[in-house]
């Protein structure tokens, strides 16, 4: 396992918290974790592309940070607006 | 591996971490929402910074700017309309913002 994929790991197990937090407490609480994740889950697939040598991996990086912004506005709109 | 590559994947570690640190420490959502600032600037710069030291004008590097790119557009983007939801739940809408779609 090269520094890369350590990188990758540690990430990954810094996703756990907010993961939990999007299960439990208010619905602000809940948008803010789904919020740090969409932020820490294209920097995990990107240190895993180059640790593991599949390019691919950036592509789904890239979808992931389009998508996670987009529904993130959107959660944000109607958390404002109807819930 | 240079030196430079593993003290910027250290800085990336670093600042996911404590960017969850400050999750779980702080109990506002809006003091928690200052924290993924850190991640979104100090993790993705340094991560790209760190791809693109390691491989070169690439493919891959040029795909990693990307990322970048949209990372750190799209964050400060995120956190004021997180934020702004979180103030209009808590003290109702701003005067003259009758939600109305135009055009």
């Amino acid at each position: 396992m090269n520094a890369w994929l350590v990188t990758a790991a540690v990430v990954a197990a810094a996703m756990v918290p907010p993961t939990v937090m999007t299960l439990r407490g208010s619905v602000e609480q809940r948008l803010v974790a789904l919020q740090a994740l969409s932020i820490l889950t294209p920097v995990a697939l990107v240190a895993v592309a180059v640790g593991a040598g599949r390019s691919v991996y950036v592509d789904a990086a890239i979808v992931m940070a389009l998508l996670s912004f987009a529904g993130g506005l959107a959660y944000a709109r109607v958390l404002e607006r109807w819930l | 591996m240079s030196v430079v590559v593993v003290a910027l994947l250290v800085v990336v570690a670093l600042a996911a971490l404590l960017a969850v640190g400050g999750l779980l420490v702080m109990d506002d959502a809006q003091d928690r929402l200052h924290y993924t600032g850190v991640a979104t600037i100090l993790a993705t710069v340094a991560l790209v910074a760190a791809v693109v030291v390691e491989v070169g004008v690439s493919e891959v590097a040029v795909k990693a700017l990307a990322v970048g790119v949209v990372v750190l557009t799209s964050g400060p983007v995120l956190n004021h309309a997180t934020g702004r939801a979180i103030l209009t739940r808590r003290h109702g809408r701003p005067a003259g913002d009758d939600w109305k779609v135009t055009g």
